[in-house]
């Protein structure tokens, strides 16, 4: 029975090898676009039990990585045009992020062009500042976020 | 004037008796003009019983100048003489009662409001305290001269100019029980030549933003800082929620605003309340605490006179909220017309006309025609009039209240220009036209722009630079006018800065800064040797 999950049917993919990782990959943030899949892959989707990176929601191509700046992009692809829960998978990504990245990194979310009916309104709020941090203290959200982010996964 | 000598061969200048100068007028003679930064009065009573009682006036709003005194018609003068006109002393005879003050005349050239320091700058030269040309000078311990005696069946009763060095406020307090009429005259040579030096000051030497202090304290990222408009106060705000406003905020602090006395600190919070705290000396107090906003609160403002507050919240509205008595406050009126989260809610400098900028991208300004309180938005600066094209965080006016900046998540800093005199003298309400756009100085959402006394814009952004601006003072007929980058102080903090704020003080061009970093920053802007 599904509920009134909007996409019942999601495509997963089969979750891609972890290469094991040698010493030098581990250390600092020079390969910082390599570890941060690493980061956000594993965030659970929000209505379903796969993980973003199963449901093709994040792929190694989301992030862009501005190394000079310390800026960061990325760009994620809800799985229906009509997502509602593409704002909530937005503030996922910042609030792991915000935990494993150096703070003065600065990060911009967007969903991938073309791949939501609110494109522009969905990328205004997951980055006006000052409504993530208001949304993050939202307990209900909140809770929702923590439990999408605290995967089991290693 | 003339200079004349006392019995110990010091020269004192001496005021004559003309058109100009009432008897009753009171002077302070052979203070050096570079040592006074502050004038007062004292009153000292004799109460029943014989006792001497010093008091100072009690302030509330009834700064008159805002000005440390200035020098005598002769410009090499070291001495300064302060003329106070038509003191009138209180009649000898009879004892005096906690009631027995003669009120403060409500004369317009009396009442220049210390929340109104453009219309004072635009009128102030000198304040004088004359004392009848017959009188002596009378000289007491260090900086205390005495005005004059008065005779009453209870004693002596002595008026007396107190004169202190103090950095920061620049002021008078009205001596209870004298009635004083202040008269202001323009000297517009000297306005010339003073912003004239600056204005050198400015474009022609090398300029330096040098950062003097840094406050730590904070563990989480600073989202305002406000600098207190008559003491050397700066209330910051934080997400770190510090102990005293966690008992009455649950959510982040978002905004700070002091009132224009200085006494109360308005705090806007998430949590969608706003709270008004009286400054009690060694700490705060919650006065009061304004409801209604159906979710984050992300302003406040007080109006020039501190009678109204106004609030706005992610609920789309602005709140106006009557100052009455006894901490009361009351709900004046709630105005809906922006379609999002309104970011910043500002009154005007001088006139009870209050803007809004929000997400949705415009300004909005509202008004009440009538003075009846029921405000309605008479003008919304959107896209179509030059506006801006992501939503605006900020609103500042200069000085004069005449222009304003805004700055916006559309990496932009925009001019507009008022005829505001057209409103002041009553013939309706004058709109805002936009003059000046200056982009390419910031690479990421501007959060915060301010405006300084003498007219340097400054701007904080998300590329964790501060920019200063100035008019370039180039008159284009067709253009406009048009603003010049001063300096862009790179990675002057490590993260984001969300506010920006000049001092009031005229002394030094002090700037605070707030960022993510956790930090608040003060810079001073000097000319590099």
């Amino acid at each position: 029975m599904t509920l009134g999950l909007l996409n019942a049917n999601p495509v997963v993919q089969a979750k891609k090898e972890r290469l094991a990782r040698t010493q030098d990959q581990h250390r600092d943030y020079d390969g910082l676009d390599t570890l941060d899949t690493k980061y956000v892959r594993d965030i659970r989707d929000p209505e379903h039990p796969y993980s973003l990176e199963q449901l093709s929601v994040l792929s190694e191509d989301s992030i862009t990585l501005d190394d000079k700046l310390n800026r960061i992009l990325i760009t994620f692809t809800p799985t229906i045009q009509h997502c509602r829960m593409a704002t909530i998978i937005g503030l996922c990504l910042r609030a792991k992020l915000k935990e494993c990245l150096p703070l003065h990194y600065k990060v911009d979310i967007r969903v991938s062009p073309g791949s939501h009916a609110d494109e522009d309104s969905v990328n205004k709020q997951l980055n006006d500042k000052e409504r993530v941090v208001a949304a993050l203290e939202n307990p209900n959200l909140r809770q929702l976020v923590d439990e999408c982010i605290c995967s089991n996964e290693i | 004037m003339r200079r004349c000598s006392s019995g110990d061969n010091t020269e004192f200048l001496k005021i004559e008796f003309d058109d100009s100068v009432h008897k009753h007028s009171g002077v302070l003679y052979r203070v050096p003009l570079g040592n006074i930064n502050r004038v007062g009065f004292k009153n000292h009573r004799v109460d029943s019983s014989g006792i001497l009682i010093q008091e100072l006036v009690d302030r509330r709003h009834r700064f008159v100048v805002v000005k440390p005194v200035l020098s005598t018609n002769n410009p090499k003068a070291q001495d300064t003489v302060v003329v106070v006109e038509k003191l009138e002393p209180l009649c000898a005879g009879g004892g005096w009662d906690a009631g027995d003050y003669s009120n403060f005349p409500d004369a317009p050239d009396a009442a220049v409001a210390r929340h109104a320091p453009a219309a004072f700058d635009e009128v102030f030269v000198a304040l004088w305290v004359v004392e009848a040309a017959d009188e002596r000078p009378n000289h007491g311990g260090g900086s205390v001269d005495s005005l004059g005696y008065e005779r009453s069946a209870s004693g002596w009763v002595r008026f007396e100019l107190v004169v202190s060095i103090d950095n920061w406020f620049e002021g008078f307090v009205l001596l209870v029980g004298l009635s004083v009429i202040v008269r202001f005259r323009r000297d517009r040579e000297r306005e010339r030549e003073r912003d004239e030096g600056r204005r050198m000051d400015l474009m022609e030497k090398n300029l330096e933003l040098i950062e003097v202090q840094k406050l730590e304290g904070h563990t989480d990222r600073v989202w305002n800082a406000a600098w207190n408009p008559v003491s050397p106060i700066l209330a910051s705000c934080s997400g770190d929620n510090s102990t005293v406003l966690e008992e009455t905020h649950t959510r982040t602090v978002r905004s700070c605003s002091w009132s224009p006395s200085g006494k109360l600190l308005a705090t806007a919070s998430f949590d969608g309340t706003t709270a008004i705290w009286e400054d009690l000396g060694d700490e705060f107090e919650c006065i009061s605490t304004l409801e209604g906003h159906e979710n984050e609160v992300k302003s406040v403002s007080w109006n020039a006179s501190g009678s109204y507050l106004a609030t706005c919240s992610r609920d789309k509205s602005v709140w106006i909220w009557e100052v009455l008595g006894g901490n009361e406050y009351d709900c004046a009126s709630v105005l809906n017309g922006h379609t999002q989260d309104v970011k910043m809610v500002l009154w005007h400098p001088t006139l009870d006309v209050l803007f809004s900028c929000s997400y949705d991208n415009t300004i909005k300004v509202w008004w009440s025609e009538d003075d009846d309180g029921d405000y309605q938005c008479v003008q919304t600066l959107d896209e179509s009039t030059n506006g801006h094209s992501s939503t605006v965080w900020a609103i500042s006016f200069n000085a004069a209240g005449d222009k304003m900046v805004t700055c916006s998540d559309d990496l932009t800093l925009k001019i507009w220009g008022a005829d505001i005199s057209m409103m002041h003298s009553g013939e309706g309400y004058a709109p805002w036209t936009h003059l000046c756009t200056l982009s390419g100085y910031h690479d990421r959402t501007i959060f915060s722009t301010h405006w300084s006394s003498d007219d340097i814009i400054a701007s904080g952004a998300g590329d964790d630079a501060i920019g200063l601006f100035v008019d370039s003072k180039q008159h284009d007929p067709v253009n406009g006018p048009s603003y010049n980058l001063l300096l862009k102080k790179e990675k002057a903090h490590e993260m984001d800065i969300n506010s920006v704020q000049w001092s009031p003080s005229k002394e030094s061009r002090l700037l605070a800064s707030a960022s993510d970093d956790g930090m608040v920053k003060i810079w001073q802007l000097e000319t590099t040797p």
